[in-house]
């Protein structure tokens, strides 16, 4: 039932790019609704919390888009190429040519990310939060297209520009320091 | 299938759970629709036809030079074969015994294989004349 489910949201999602692609602005509207939460949500990350950089980012990650679409094949999901294109327009912004395979994690300390989501953040969430911080901005931001933005590793890869066994080696770390910083919350632990 | 779920690990779990929530459009997509509609504008007048380059209406005229000439050839064959013919003719009535020409007009089904030939002639030139 859920396979079904998932097939056919694909089909919908292949037909309202189809529609797009021909020119129907109504049809790339509805594709802005449906992506524009996880577009912000990255670019909110990338940015450190600036939510109007991120909203104007966003905004141009989907005049890129609109003006590109004809070069979207579908051999990835469309909210892959998305955050490509929104990682881009980041990048050309901070005038850097591509992430920094390894930041310092102190640098991340220094400058807060609280950016993610405009919610107070109690207890559990706040912890996490704190933990996030702590890792490098390559290892945050794996973790983030992995597990908040619900990529798969290779398409985090993707987005990143990344090679695959990299990203997993960045996630493994990342994993390995969160283990230890949020052992209190980890079920495994307190059995 | 989505690698980072296979792991059935209440850590993953932990990790995702911390995932912030939706983000309202409030506006947003409107927003971003507007922008679309000036970005295209833009990109509209940027994409506006270029003047042609002084080398491609250098060779424009050149491809025409070249067929005005091959007509004007064509033009002057033909003149050539008419006159021909009519030299032939007379070279012909003068070198007759009789020393005069006698027509003889043929009955219409005669005609035929000459109006075919004439008419494929005319149908290759027609022909010829479009392509270029």
């Amino acid at each position: 039932m859920v396979f079904d489910e998932s097939e056919r949201a694909a089909a919908e999602s292949a037909d309202w790019i189809a529609r797009a692609r021909r020119g129907d602005r109504r049809a790339f509207a509805h594709l802005v609704g449906a992506h524009q939460s996880r577009v912000r949500l990255q670019l909110r990350r990338l940015t450190r919390g600036d939510a109007a950089l991120a909203d104007d980012l966003a905004q141009e990650t989907f005049v890129q888009a609109w003006l590109h679409l004809a070069d979207f094949r579908g051999d990835a999901r469309l909210a892959t190429w998305l955050h490509r294109i929104a990682l881009t327009c980041f990048l050309q912004h901070a005038r850097r040519p591509r992430l920094p395979l390894e930041w310092r994690g102190d640098e991340a300390a220094e400058a807060p990310d609280t950016g993610h989501d405009p919610r107070p953040v109690e207890g559990q969430g706040r912890d996490i939060e704190r933990a996030l911080q702590a890792l490098t901005e390559i290892q945050r931001l794996a973790v983030v297209h992995c597990y908040h933005l619900d990529l798969s590793h290779a398409e985090a890869a993707q987005v990143l520009g990344l090679p695959l066994g990299t990203l997993k080696s960045h996630l493994d770390r990342a994993r390995t320091r969160l283990r230890v910083l949020l052992q209190a919350w980890n079920p495994e632990s307190a059995t | 299938m989505n690698e980072s779920r296979l792991t059935d690990d209440a850590f993953d779990d932990l990790l995702r759970r911390s995932a912030p929530g939706p983000l309202p459009d409030e506006g947003f997509s409107v927003r971003t629709m507007a922008v679309v509609e000036r970005a295209m504008g833009a990109h509209a007048v940027q994409r506006r036809a270029a003047p042609p380059a002084p080398l491609a209406i250098a060779r424009a005229l050149a491809a025409e030079q070249r067929r005005h000439e091959a007509q004007a050839r064509l033009w002057r064959w033909a003149v050539a074969g008419v006159v021909a013919g009519y030299l032939l003719m007379v070279a012909a009535v003068l070198l007759s015994p009789e020393g005069s020409l006698a027509i003889a007009i043929p009955a219409p089904g005669q005609w035929f294989p000459l109006c075919v030939l004439l008419a494929a002639g005319a149908i290759w030139v027609a022909v010829r004349e479009w392509r270029t």
